[in-house]
């Protein structure tokens, strides 16, 4: 689905990745892990066209979509969370979710993702007409990761979705991820640290100072669901 | 094609203080120019380099602000006009000798970019930009409504009295003097802009504050201190040059509020290059020289320099400063760091 | 008393005619943090282009002038945009050069006018005559259709930035240009958008005012100044605040202009901008001074 070839990325005159390979196969769920700045944000917006990358290649779905612009990325369900949420403030969280909506693609299935989050995360429908500025760390993040999933994504690329909630939010945001993975969504997932994850990935690559320094098989705790082809 | 990153990103890096080394080549050509004083006979080619010079001084001490310390002042020419101002008051309402008035009006001039930094530390970026052109706006209103105090209205001031320095009139005939004049101002001023200033530690803590400002507070940079410091100091010398410009011209009319002033200031430093020495010098010259080769274009002077500025921005726009940069260094050095995302 | 009102009432079709000069800024600014300071020029071009396809050479009725008017206009700041401030962007310090580059624009499009047209200043016949009684006091009839058309503009502003979808697109880009691109919206297409509005609110604006003020090639300066006034104090990017702030500030123009002389009216527009500047820069219902991402 998605493949990862030997990409080089600067910030100004900085290096930050190095000849970075990596691959997510159709229904994965992969992470990467590192240490804060050793660049896995870096990558994840490379991948999703937030950055430029100076070399290599990027193939998504038998396209190559490195210097694609991020609407047509979008557009073919590659779909990027930020780690900082990146919401619309003085939107409401419904104006914020059907925004995720904005192009055809989601725009279809507009209401029946609507109801899709809403069930996923009762709290957001509660706030359905607060803005999202007033919304609290933990529902902050589902807006970010609901708002994702109005795009109707196919690949979806979440960074450091743990970042500055309790843990036992950390936990049923983990939980529902793997849900998503379930569902058939292929994931692309950013973590500092391996503990959090390893029980729901398939396969982690570990990131150093902008090299990928190894890769890890698990035997996943998440299978995909049986209606779910693989 | 990647929007956000892509317009955070530069070719070339930051801001070029002059090399060490090249003060040597820096004083060789001001004498080359003192020099040259001596050959050149025409006084309307004196009275042309006497406009560069302290244009240069304008030119340098904005771009110590905008393009090194990354403040968006916009006020650029009030504070030329202040300084022009000053000396032609007090010399003309107060009988303050030209000399002393000069050094008042520089000192008025740096209290005033002072005055008008203060409130601009609590504002950012565009703010900063709208509240300096603001006060550029208002100089002649302003100065309509003071004429009781001698500003002249309108009209302006005429017949500002010339220097006397060592038994020398310098008054707007003497070309050579004031050749010479401006010339020792403006080479002293510009090299104490760039090569001492923006060499010094206040200088790297200038561009630290404009490059990432978070990054340098946390090192402890005091950042109000330093904006503080670069306004005033470029207030100081811009005030300098207005006062030397009132003694030249003898006349100070609210023109120098017009719009031609700051179009030519801006052409200066869009064609030099903002942050990279000697931008904003070479764009002084350039400029300078231009515009009176223009003149002969009647009403179509000022619609060439817009679009001068225009095309410059464009096509070249990290000014003629960076042609030099493109010649002399190849493909910039990479450095290979862990960096926060 | 009469005259009072009088005044008050051409303050306000004034002020209302400001407000969607200020909203036109005040989008362009929320969405791509450019200032852009052409504006008055362009406020000074539309009204001109108008008096070109009108009373000056083509003739045209006023309603066929407007219809080709707003097409042109549009076009005028995409290409702008797309031309002169788009390539800018990409470099460093691109706040400062877009700054220059429509500070030089501004310089030419005068120059430009003042080369075209002439430095005198042309009137434009305003296409209602006569005074009309409200509350038994008698105002212009021109003033109150200015004012009526410019509410209507405003009200469908509101209308398009909050019901439909590309509206949304545009609040979102004010708001979080990452977050924007992330849902897929084509953020140079928003910015490109945004401006040529901005110039069409402008130049029709010019076009509106044009009977009253006439129009001169340095005649631009002026409203973009109290444009920026505006907008600083109802809050950069927030178009209600611009047209709460509009209101307010015309009628305190008018006030001024009564009591003291019209002398005054630039002073004072000065000053509020300093004080407002120095005591809440973000203004009214401005977002404060945090800066997009991206």
């Amino acid at each position: 689905m998605l493949s990862v070839r030997h990409i080089d990325v600067f910030y100004d005159d900085l290096h930050i990745l190095h000849g970075v390979s990596l691959e997510v196969g159709k229904g994965e769920l992969v992470g990467v892990v590192g240490a804060n700045g050793h660049g896995k944000s870096t990558l994840l917006k490379a991948v999703c066209g937030l950055v430029p990358v100076a070399a290599g290649d990027i193939v998504y779905a038998g396209e190559s979509i490195r210097g694609k612009p991020v609407s047509h990325l979008v557009a073919r369900g590659l779909v990027y969370v930020a780690e900082d949420r990146r919401l619309f403030p003085d939107m409401t969280v419904r104006e914020n979710l059907l925004l995720g909506a904005y192009l055809d693609r989601g725009r279809r299935l507009e209401q029946d993702s609507l109801k899709r989050v809403f069930d996923l995360y009762p709290r957001l429908a509660e706030r359905e007409a607060q803005l999202a500025r007033t919304l609290s760390g933990g529902e902050a993040q589902m807006l970010a990761l609901g708002r994702g999933l109005m795009s109707a994504p196919v690949l979806l690329a979440i960074d450091e979705p743990s970042l500055g909630l309790a843990p036992k939010l950390v936990d049923t945001m983990l939980e529902t991820i793997a849900e998503l993975k379930r569902a058939g969504t292929t994931i692309l997932l950013v973590e500092q640290s391996l503990g959090l994850i390893d029980g729901i990935v398939d396969r982690v690559y570990r990131l150093e100072e902008g090299i990928i320094v190894d890769e890890t098989v698990f035997a996943s705790a998440v299978k995909p669901a049986a209606h779910v082809k693989g | 094609m990647t929007e956000t990153h892509a317009t955070m990103t530069s070719a070339s890096g930051a801001t070029k203080s002059p090399a060490r080394g090249s003060d040597l080549i820096y004083w060789s050509v001001a004498a080359a120019l003192a020099v040259a004083g001596m050959l050149i006979t025409d006084s309307y080619v004196q009275h042309v380099l006497i406009l560069c010079f302290l244009w240069c001084m304008v030119a340098a001490a904005w771009d110590l602000t905008l393009g090194y310390a990354g403040i968006f002042n916009y006020a650029q020419i009030a504070l030329f006009a202040a300084g022009a101002y000053a000396t032609a008051m007090l010399t003309l309402k107060l009988g303050v000798p030209p000399l002393a008035a000069i050094t008042a009006a520089t000192a008025i001039t740096a209290l005033l970019g002072l005055a008008i930094a203060l409130p601009c530390l609590r504002l950012q970026g565009e703010y900063v930009a709208l509240f300096t052109f603001s006060v550029h706006l208002a100089m002649p209103p302003l100065i309509q409504l003071a004429k009781g105090w001698g500003t002249g209205g309108t009209m302006g001031l005429l017949g500002v009295p010339p220097i006397k320095i060592f038994g020398v009139t310098l008054g707007p005939m003497n070309k050579i003097g004031w050749y010479y004049l401006a010339l020792a101002a403006a080479a002293v001023s510009v090299y104490v802009i760039y090569f001492i200033v923006l060499r010094s530690r206040t200088g790297r803590a200038f561009v630290a504050l404009r490059d990432s400002a978070n990054f340098a507070r946390s090192l402890g940079i005091n950042e109000f201190k330093y904006r503080l410091l670069a306004f005033t100091l470029s207030a100081l010398i811009t005030g300098f040059a207005g006062a030397l410009y009132a003694h030249y011209t003898s006349v100070v009319t609210p023109k120098i509020l017009g719009n031609e002033f700051i179009l030519l200031a801006i052409v200066m430093l869009a064609i030099g290059g903002i942050g990279r020495f000697p931008g904003a010098v070479l764009g002084a010259f350039v400029v300078t020289i231009l515009n009176e080769l223009l003149r002969d274009a009647g009403t179509y002077r000022l619609l060439i320099l817009g679009i001068l500025v225009v095309l410059t921005l464009l096509l070249l726009p990290q000014g003629l400063a960076s042609l030099k940069d493109r010649l002399l260094r190849p493909s910039g050095k990479r450095k290979t760091r862990n960096t926060g995302e | 008393m009469e005259q009072f009102f009088a005044v008050l009432f051409g303050g306000i079709a004034q002020a209302a005619v400001y407000s969607i000069i200020a909203v036109g800024l005040s989008l362009v600014y929320g969405t791509a943090r450019t200032l852009n300071f052409a504006y008055g020029g362009l406020y000074t071009t539309g009204a001109y282009i108008s008096w070109v396809l009108t009373v000056g050479y083509l003739g045209l009725p006023l309603w066929l002038a407007v219809l080709l008017l707003i097409p042109i206009l549009f076009f005028i700041g995409v290409a702008i945009e797309r031309f002169m401030l788009r390539p800018l962007r990409r470099g460093k310090n691109w706040k400062v050069t877009a700054m220059m580059v429509t500070l030089g624009l501004a310089f030419v499009l005068d120059n430009a006018n003042l080369i075209l047209f002439g430095a005198v200043a042309k009137p434009m016949p305003a296409f209602i005559d006569g005074t009309v009684s409200i509350f038994g006091v008698a105002v212009s009839a021109y003033r109150l259709a200015v004012l009526i058309i410019a509410l209507l503009i405003v009200a469908a502003l509101e209308l398009f930035l909050n019901r439909t979808r590309f509206g949304w697109a545009v609040r979102a880009v004010a708001q979080d240009i990452q977050g924007a691109r992330q849902v897929g919206i084509d953020v140079n297409r928003i910015f490109s958008f945004t401006f040529g509005l901005s110039v069409v609110l402008t130049g029709c604006a010019g076009l509106l005012l044009s009977p009253i003020f006439l129009i001169s090639p340095q005649g631009g300066w002026e409203p973009f100044l109290k444009a920026f006034v505006i907008v600083v104090l109802g809050g950069l990017g927030s178009t209600r605040g611009a047209v709460a702030a509009a209101f307010f500030l015309g009628l305190v123009e008018a006030a001024v202009v009564y009591e003291l002389g019209a002398s005054w009216t630039m002073p004072v527009w000065l000053v509020t901008l300093l004080l407002v500047l120095m005591i809440r820069p973000q203004g009214l219902l401005g977002r404060g001074q945090t800066e997009a991402a991206g």
